[in-house]
């Protein structure tokens, strides 16, 4: 028998309802079920304002532009806004990763802002306590490491796409040339590769998804399924084609789904059904015996590598995060043999922000969980004097052998930035409460490099802080707001004269600017020597995960 | 059989004088058995109202029926408290057991009047063993039924919005939904039938007021009776209203299930849409009164020792109408059959499909079996006479009745016109401890009423006696 | 046997069934007349306010339009309230210290805001909407009565349901034309049952009966 609709515990007898309450209220209800109308209107005030705000139409929504983030890649948005609070979500449609569209998580993205479950007051470990109190405690961790240039200052944070997030985090690493930067995202990729791809669905003829969800879990799903379905729609019959799909997959996605023709396969078998894909669509096709595990796909094989050669420079390869970088390889090499490369595929290295100075945001080869290793490593012996952890939980999420938790304890002077306090928010000494992206001024990257400024609909409802401010707070005195800080970045990038048009231009639209991508070509991203995520775990358990596959499909995604 | 009714009041023995006295066709010529006089008539049912103690089964039953009364009670105050939430209704059974347990107990309810009206109305006399009995009944069960849609309202104290007063609002309700035609159709049979039980009650009250000893007795019943003196002037007045009351309430019988019905056959959902609901509603509401009131009677027949009111042609009698409206019921079901796969319509026909072979499939052939296999056994004269039998009969067909209306709500619902609403309705705790509830409700007021009030018309008994010639050509 | 009930008896019975009935139907008019007396519509109760502001002065001698200060009564649900800004407006030049007007200057000053106890309030299950009513031929004074000779403010109409409904049920009985909309003198004249429909035609208010939809003020 099915219990109820409610949520777990959500229909059981509270306990503070004894029984004579529950008598009372019985009789209660009974008695005053006649009454239940007799009411009257309460008396309510009505407040004008003082001065009435220049543009705005009492009763009338304002729509400002801005973006949210998406695992660090922007979505542009329009919020709607009633007397000066946010009350909904939508898609930008001048935004390029958005046309108009927004997620699931944009849309819940409001709820976030009015949680009250959110923190909010700085807190020193149980005492509330202020934002000037911390920076006085800052600077005197600080002070102590200008002898050793910082040697003892660890930020650890989300992979962060923001350009003025990085180039602060760049400017520390210049005043502290000893300073280190951890990034740590659980759910991400381990290593990444280094450069950004950007696919035109519109244009392919033949797509193959080989484990990418690109529909549903991508950064640029919503501006990738639209592009698909574009393709797929057919308005001319006599003239135009559908685009077709294929999609190999280890579990169920939207993407497979919506294929023409897919295969389950196991995660680790892709890497080699993407070897005999190249090797297919080669000029000299050899003539080795397939792999045992991909018999079963001979038909799709075949199809697929056909229908790949017959759309030469029309076609799309694609893999997804879940898969080592050796197939990511794998699939450049496939794209670039079969031509796309210039008319389906765009690719950069380069991604706003990624300087000479420090790591690159997106460096090859840069392994997440190497990195924390060596940060848990540090804190154990104790060369940790200042810890800044932006966003996250890592005493919830980081590997349990890392045993963060107690490493966490032996770090002098500790601060946890977040919007809500959790597990390591608990064990470090100083919680500040991080602004809400609809409270606080930022600026994000799409998928394709365009450039969002992030801006508040609302000043921020308790004592928050914003990652620019915190970040501030190691390198500037006094600090300056984040409105200060992100207005100079794009201000230093573009000493033009008319930067106040393009700026109010940007914040208007929602977009600051494209850049021009140019392709580059795979062989020059070669690297030997990358750990991956498949041989990290194999090293951890000491043999090949053959048998039984242990998959961890996002459903949603982090935020910093 | 007869083993225990040797024991009873009456010296005689009830075999021999009922042998001594039958027609040709098997039936006991004479309704009151035994020699009965107008004081042990006074006697036999006014000593159960007034004698102190009541006797063991009364208490085991109220007792029980008083315990389910408190589940009532939890169930609707945790309903009040949480919402329609803690039932198992949901889109796309939005109708589950709340308006099941409506349709059932207002079904039940039709004995009552039938009894009363229709068959005073032909002078079927041997209705007067039993129908101040479902008259009762009729009453509570009414009062039963009424209670569901009001908690299926879901804000149930604004109930009233019902009801066409001048309000702030400047709305009436909507006239043209049979949702309201069924608030005047029970208000009315709840008024009438009350009315029309009253007005049989005041000699009777008068009776009771007369042999009471108490003085708290004497005054309850005489302020019930309104001064009744037994003239008449009075018994003349009586008599008119009583019959301009049972003519008011003999449409009803057939208006108010036939308006329950219109909840239903208004609406375009498969199972429903119906113009065949109307009759098929009114005979199986019939059906259902008399099983219930077989299996009220019997028990209690046996507990006061009744035997000699309440005779085996009565049970014969009852029976019978039930092995008739029982055969239109099943005509009704293999009508419904063949309609949905004479008209055509896909919708109809997966409908029924569905409903026999689907995820509730079980359910109906359980209705088969209780409300059309189970009755056959009626046309069998030593079943009818046999009240374990019967028992069992009325037990089943109490049961059929319920799970046809079970059929007929969440088996036309839950497979709606689109796949994508699908659904299933399962019930919660919650309802049924409401519906076992409601029945405690309806055995309390009945074992309430059995404990106060006269159960058998002593008037209308005492009149068989006085004129037993009017009995034996009935 | 002895008398049970005295004839006093008789008349007992008869105070008890008529007086039911009384009190039954008694009852229920009680309860109407609390529903539509001021008590609970409000009508013509005058409310304390932080400053006793005074239509009658400013429209009906002074002349002042009504958009002067309900400046979004043609652009939004909202009609607005004056801002302590607007107010000073004039009363940085006139009245510029009068005890009476303490609490605009304070406002002001302070930048808080006045608090003015809400005359017209509609429950929060309602949607209503100024823009439409003032675009199709709904004048103030047909709601809001002659404002122009109110010393205070008050309510004149109960804001009941069945009174929105007399309108959205027949809006050929209230319509007016565009210019006189903000005419607080403006009284339907003998050819309304005529002029009435050629303006709903005019102004294309629905008559099909979506004006009267729950969901339409139940949104």
């Amino acid at each position: 028998m099915k219990s109820d609709e409610f949520a777990e515990g959500a229909s059981e007898w509270p306990d503070e309802l004894s029984r004579r309450e529950f008598l009372r209220l019985a009789g209660a209800s009974l008695a005053l079920a006649g009454v239940g109308a007799c009411t009257k209107q309460p008396i309510e005030k009505i407040v004008p304002y003082v001065k009435q705000p220049e543009g705005m139409v009492p009763g009338k929504p304002l729509h400002f532009a801005t973006a949210t983030t998406c695992n660090g890649y922007a979505q542009g948005i329009i919020v709607t806004s009633r007397e000066g609070r946010p009350v909904k979500i939508e898609g930008n449609p001048d935004h390029p990763a958005s046309l108009g569209a927004t997620t699931i998580w944009a849309q819940a993205d409001l709820l976030g802002l009015y949680d009250p479950d959110r923190a909010q007051e700085v807190m020193r470990g149980e005492n509330i306590s202020t934002w000037n109190d911390f920076l006085q405690d800052v600077d005197v961790a600080l002070a102590a490491q200008q002898s050793n240039a910082g040697a003892g200052i660890h930020i650890l944070t989300d992979t962060i796409r923001s350009p003025t997030l990085i180039a602060q985090l760049q400017a520390v690493l210049k005043r502290f040339p000893n300073a280190k930067w951890h990034r740590w995202n659980p759910i991400g990729p381990d290593s990444i590769n280094g450069e950004v791809v950007v696919y035109d669905f519109t244009k392919a003829k033949v797509i193959v998804a080989l484990d990418s969800d690109f529909l549903f879990m991508h950064p640029a799903a919503l501006r990738y399924a639209r592009d698909f379905a574009l393709a797929r729609r057919v308005a001319d019959p006599t003239s135009a084609r559908m685009s077709r799909l294929y999609v190999a997959e280890p579990t169920p996605t939207l993407t497979g789904a919506n294929a023409d023709h897919r295969i389950a396969i196991a995660a680790r078998n892709i890497r080699a059904l993407a070897k005999e894909l190249a090797v297919r669509i080669s000029a000299s096709p050899r003539s080795a015996p397939l792999p045992d595990e991909l018999v079963t796909f001979e038909p799709w094989i075949q199809t697929a590598a056909n229908d790949l050669v017959a759309n030469r420079g029309a076609s799309i390869v694609i893999t997804g995060n879940g898969q080592p970088i050796e197939v990511h390889d794998l699939i450049a090499k496939i794209n670039d043999q079969l031509g796309s490369v210039g008319s389906t595929i765009a690719r950069n290295s380069a991604v706003a922000g990624s300087g000479d100075a420090g790591p690159p945001i997106t460096d090859r080869g840069y392994n997440q969980t190497e990195s924390l290793g060596q940060l848990v490593s540090d804190m154990k012996t104790g060369d940790v004097e200042l810890l800044i952890i932006l966003g996250g939980n890592p005493v919830y999420d980081s590997p349990v052998d890392f045993d963060f938790a107690s490493a966490l304890t032996k770090v002098k002077v500790s601060v946890h930035h977040a919007l809500h306090a959790n597990e390591t928010s608990r064990l470090c000494h100083w919680l500040i409460p991080a602004a809400h992206f609809l409270e606080s001024w930022s600026d994000a990257v799409a998928f394709d490099g365009s450039i969002s400024i992030v801006q508040p609909l609302i000043d921020p409802l308790y004592a928050n802080i914003s990652s620019d401010e915190m970040i501030g707070a190691l390198i500037e005195r006094p600090v300056r707001s984040a409105y200060e800080i992100v207005r100079e970045t794009w201000r230093s990038t573009n000493p033009t004269p008319h930067f106040e048009n393009d700026w109010r231009r940007a914040l208007s639209d929602g977009v600051f600017r494209n850049i021009d991508f140019q392709s580059v070509r795979p062989a020059e991203l070669h690297s030997a020597e990358v750990k991956t995520a498949e041989k990290i775990s194999a090293e951890r358990t000491g043999r090949n995960p053959m048998f039984l596959e242990l998959l961890f499909r996002v459903r949603g995604r982090s935020r910093n | 059989m007869n083993g225990n009714e040797s024991k009873q009041v009456s010296a005689n023995s009830v075999s021999s004088v009922v042998k001594a006295k039958v027609s040709p066709l098997g039936y006991p010529t004479n309704l009151l058995v035994g020699e009965q006089t107008f004081e042990t008539v006074n006697q036999t049912i006014g000593s159960v109202v007034l004698q102190d103690r009541q006797p063991r089964p009364w208490w085991i039953g109220f007792t029980v029926a008083f315990a389910l009364l408190m589940v009532f009670f939890f169930a609707v105050a945790w309903l009040l408290i949480r919402g329609v939430g803690i039932w198992g209704v949901n889109i796309p059974v939005a109708w589950g057991f709340a308006i099941v347990n409506f349709v059932w107990w207002i079904g039940i309810a039709h004995a009552g009047t039938f009894i009363s009206a229709i068959l005073l109305l032909m002078f079927q006399h041997w209705r007067t063993a039993i129908n101040r009995f479902a008259e009762a009944m009729t009453l509570f069960a009414i009062a039963c039924a009424g209670l569901f849609p009001l908690l299926h309202l879901g804000r149930p104290w604004v109930f009233y919005w019902l009801l066409p007063y001048p309000d702030t609002m400047g709305m009436w309700p909507q006239f043209r939904s049979p949702l309201v035609w069924d608030v005047f159709a029970v208000g009315t049979y709840f008024t009438v039938s009350l009315l029309f039980w009253f007005l049989g009650l005041i000699p009777d009250l008068a009776t009771v007021r007369d042999r009471a000893r108490k003085n708290w007795q004497k005054i309850f019943y005489g302020v019930l009776a309104l001064g009744w003196r037994n003239s008449a002037a009075h018994w003349q007045r009586h008599q008119i209203a009583y019959l301009l009351l049972a003519g008011l309430a003999t449409p009803l019988v057939l208006s108010v299930h036939s308006v329950v019905s219109l909840d239903f056959a208004v609406a375009q959902v498969p199972g429903w849409h119906s113009t065949m609901f109307p009759p098929y509603f009114v005979a199986g509401a019939i059906y259902s009164g008399f099983a219930m009131v077989l299996t009220i009677v019997i028990p209690v027949r046996k507990i006061y020792r009744l035997e000699n009111l309440i005779t085996l042609r009565h049970f014969n009698n009852m029976a019978n109408v039930m092995l008739v409206t029982g055969l239109i019921v099943a005509y009704g079901y293999f009508i419904e059959a063949f309609m949905s796969w004479y008209s055509g319509d896909i919708f109809d026909q997966y409908m029924m499909t569905n409903r026999a072979f689907g995820p509730y499939g079980w359910i109906f052939w359980a209705l088969m079996f209780f409300n059309v296999l189970v009755p056959q056994a009626l046309w069998s004269a030593r079943i009818r006479r046999n009240l374990v039998a019967l028992f069992l009969v009325a037990l089943a067909i109490n049961l059929g009745m319920w799970i046809e209306r079970f059929v007929i709500v969440v088996t036309s619902l839950h497979r709606d016109f689109v796949p994508s609403s699908w659904g299933m309705f399962f019930p919660t705790v919650w309802d049924w401890a409401t519906l076992f509830g409601s029945i405690g409700l309806f055995l309390t007021l009945l074992f309430l009423f059995v404990r106060f009030l006269p159960m058998i018309a002593i008037s209308e008994s005492r009149e068989l006696v006085a004129e037993p010639q009017k009995a034996t050509t009935a | 046997m002895s008398q049970l009930f005295s004839p006093r008896a008789n008349v007992y019975s008869r105070v008890i069934i008529f007086g039911a009935v009384i009190l039954v139907c008694g009852g229920g008019w009680a309860t109407s007349e609390i529903f539509w007396s001021p008590y609970t519509t409000y009508v013509a109760v005058p409310f304390d306010q932080p400053v006793p502001f005074s239509h009658k002065h400013h429209v009906g001698d002074d002349g002042i339009d009504c958009r002067y200060c309900h400046n979004s009564v043609e652009k939004s649900r909202f009609a607005g309230m004056p801002t302590s800004e607007t107010c000073m407006t004039c009363h940085s030049q006139i009245f510029n210290d009068a005890p009476v007007l303490a609490p605009v200057r304070e406002s002001l000053a302070t930048n808080m805001p006045l608090k003015w106890t809400r005359v017209h309030d509609l429950p929060d299950y309602v949607y209503f909407d100024h823009s439409i009513h003032v675009a199709k031929g709904l004048g103030c004074s047909t709601c809001h009565g002659r404002i122009d000779q109110m010393p205070i403010t008050w309510r004149v109409n109960t804001l009941y349901m069945k009174w929105c409904l007399e309108c959205h049920r027949a809006p050929q009985r209230f319509v007016r034309p565009q210019e006189k909309i903000y005419d607080m003198d403006w009284q339907s004249s003998r050819s309304q049952s005529v002029d009435g429909f050629q303006l709903v035609a005019q102004y294309q208010i629905d008559t099909s009966g979506r004006l009267t939809n729950c969901g339409t003020c139940h949104r």
